[in-house]
């Protein structure tokens, strides 16, 4: 994993440079100390994981559930009173989401999602904190290379109705070019990435799944 | 939008007085320009992709026609409803009878040249619907009954205590005094809009005819609230955004958030494609494709001028323009303003309303040299002042003028004596000058002639 981990050290660099936050995470359990910390740092009550395959393997709903907090967990019905059903009100008050990257590029700081496999959208850009758990093969290098990958499926559409690319936290400098973060999206940016090998998940043909 | 193009002299003028606005775009476009400058010089292969760019487009455009056709076709098969707009009346009217016929009276938007073009929330407005910007210079602009002064930031002239003061006196919040303070009240005012809103417009920045994919590209994820939350999403798009597919997509997503911004890509790019899915947690329900001709197909078919249309609006143009610099974007009166502006909007307008624009440059060439798709702005501006005059747009005298120039630089003796008899009325009447201009003893001729006596 010699590349690997060399892309690993060129997406923080590039990921600090647009103020995201890095932590590597070599165990479950390790995972969830940072996580912990994360939540609390930043007082968030109400989080939201992201149903994706990635996130429910890791079972991270008992350990991060405690006093105090409420987590939207992967009950589909909890999940479908959340949303249009009741105009949102619920969504509107989650403070962090926890969701996953399908990839990452490490010459942009780029993190790639497939809302086939996040589930939707609004993980990723509702919240105002944004955690997102990166398996270390998924780093690439380029643009470049994720686009060769997906030209290979050639239906870009299987990816589901958005393909997102996040390289930072939401930004503005609409006010005399001042940059500040969370304009509209979450106004922090979270990247863990994981380190240890991750059962029942791996690659299916050209991309991987997770 | 009002057209002014026909006061630029005079919008000008006023502008050039304004020195809050001269400091203002002095700091922005030259810190912009420098970002720019520098996500260049770190993407070695820049100079190529520039050339590729300008290929790509230029092929698209030969085969404009069986693009649309091809992204007509995929775009159906991911269930978005394509209409093509011939100009601004009809889409205006498209949108409008949607938002009637789904009973909608709340629209949240998202930054879009083409929609300013075409000039939707006047007849939104006018309609009765409340539309809400949501990119934070354009509500600016919005709250302060303005136009965009810059394609990029369109509150480029607004200073922060003039928009602290608005926000207090339209959102009613205190007299903040943080750049971060002022987002985050917007942030707070739009958020409650994106989640009642029945319909999200937007642009796109490309469209791939072989897969349907829209990609548009932005910095703050109000785009992205506007299309995913939304029942509704009607994106406008000029046709002349159509690109083949993913590997052409590449090419220009390199080039565009470092011209725009300097960013090596903008926070967030969106490849949509299609309603949101039954397995999926949102994203509309419905999406409506406006293709907006408005004009295009005829620049299309001009082959001197087509290479108008490959333009990404990055605004890059803008930043290192010597005119621009100085009198902003509302000076042009429409639209589009800088070098980009003074080139398409005689375009669309017509050349003996815009007459002006063409001619308020110094075709130094700077625009050129940083367009990330290489259009020839210098030259495409020469040929509008060649059709305008062709057309008789320019007045009696100075057409006199001209031909007298034009006679003198081609007849010595009538040059010598023309120049000093310059002179000689310069000296004798120097009240006649304009301020602190004087003229010197002799003219150049006579003074080389007395330097140099063999």
């Amino acid at each position: 994993m010699k590349i690997q981990t060399d892309l690993l050290e060129q997406l923080e660099k590039e990921l600090s440079e647009l103020q995201v936050k890095t932590y590597r995470a070599e165990s479950r359990e390790d995972l969830l100390k940072i996580l912990e910390a994360v939540l609390t740092a930043s007082h968030s009550q109400n989080v939201a994981l992201e149903p994706r395959a990635l996130i429910q393997e890791l079972n991270l709903e008992e350990t991060l559930q405690k006093e105090g907090r409420h987590l939207l967990g992967f009950n589909p019905k909890d999940r479908k009173a959340m949303l249009r059903e009741t105009d949102w009100k619920l969504v509107r008050t989650i403070e962090a989401g926890l969701g996953g990257a399908d990839y990452a590029l490490a010459d942009t700081g780029t993190l790639v999602l497939f809302s086939k496999n996040s589930s939707g959208r609004w993980i990723s850009l509702v919240p105002k904190i944004h955690i997102v758990l990166l398996p270390l093969e998924c780093i690439l290098s380029s643009l470049d290379e994720l686009c060769s990958k997906l030209d290979l499926v050639g239906d870009l559409s299987s990816f589901g109705s958005a393909i997102t690319f996040i390289s930072g936290p939401s930004r503005t400098a609409d006010i005399e070019l001042n940059i500040v973060m969370g304009a509209h999206g979450p106004k922090e940016l979270h990247v863990v990435t994981l380190l240890f090998p991750i059962t029942g998940l791996g690659s299916k043909g050209n991309v991987q799944c997770y | 939008m009002p057209f002014q193009t026909e006061h630029f002299k005079a919008q000008a003028d006023q502008a050039l007085g304004d020195k809050a606005l001269q400091e203002a775009l002095s700091r922005a476009c030259g810190h912009i320009g420098r970002m720019r400058t520098k996500a260049f010089q770190e993407l070695p292969e820049a100079e190529a992709l520039r050339d590729q760019a300008h290929r790509i487009k230029s092929e698209v455009m030969d085969r404009l026609d069986s693009y649309l056709e091809q992204l007509e076709t995929s775009s159906q098969t991911l269930g978005v409803k394509v209409h093509r707009s011939p100009d601004a009346e009809d889409a205006c009217h498209y949108i409008l009878d949607l938002i009637r016929l789904r009973g909608i009276s709340l629209v949240v938007k998202s930054k879009s040249m083409t929609t300013e073009e075409i000039g939707l929330n006047r007849e939104l407005e006018k309609s009765r619907i409340q539309v809400w910007e949501s990119d934070l210079g354009e509500f600016i602009v919005q709250l302060a009954g303005e136009s965009p002064s810059h394609i990029i930031v369109p509150a480029i002239h607004k200073s922060q205590k003039e928009i602290a003061e608005l926000f207090s006196k339209k959102l009613g919040v205190p007299l903040y005094d943080t750049p971060e303070e002022l987002t985050q009240a917007a942030r707070e005012f739009l958020r409650e809009k994106y989640f009642q809103a029945g319909m999200g417009i937007s642009g796109a920045n490309f469209a791939l005819a072989k897969t349907g994919t829209l990609v548009i590209v932005e910095n703050e994820g109000n785009a992205r609230l506007c299309t995913t939350l939304p029942r509704l999403h009607v994106v406008v798009m000029g046709i002349e955004k159509v690109i083949p597919g993913l590997s052409e997509l590449v090419v220009f997503l390199k080039l565009l958030a470092r011209s725009a911004t300097g960013q090596k890509l903008s926070a967030y790019m969106s490849f949509l494609q299609g309603p949101g899915r039954t397995a999926e947690e949102d994203g509309p329900e419905e999406i409506h494709l406006v293709l907006l001709d408005n004009g295009r197909s005829k620049i299309l078919h001009d082959l001197e001028l087509r290479p108008s249309l490959f333009c990404l609006r990055c605004g890059a143009c803008l930043n290192v323009c010597p005119v621009y610099q100085r009198i902003g974007g509302h000076a042009y009166g429409w639209v589009y303003g800088g070098p980009i502006g003074a080139t398409i909007v005689p375009q669309y307008l017509g050349l003996l309303r815009t007459k002006d624009l063409p001619m308020a440059s110094t075709l130094c060439g700077a625009c050129a040299e940083v367009c990330p798709v290489r259009i020839p702005i210098p030259d495409l501006l020469l040929k509008l002042r060649q059709r305008i005059l062709e057309q008789g747009g320019i007045s009696f005298y100075e057409q006199t003028f001209m031909n007298l120039w034009a006679f003198s630089q081609t007849h010595p003796f009538w040059y010598r004596t023309l120049v000093s008899l310059a002179q000689k009325g310069g000296r004798t009447f120097p009240k006649l000058l304009p301020e602190g201009v004087t003229f010197p003893n002799k003219t150049f001729h006579q003074w080389w002639h007395d330097e140099n006596p063999d």
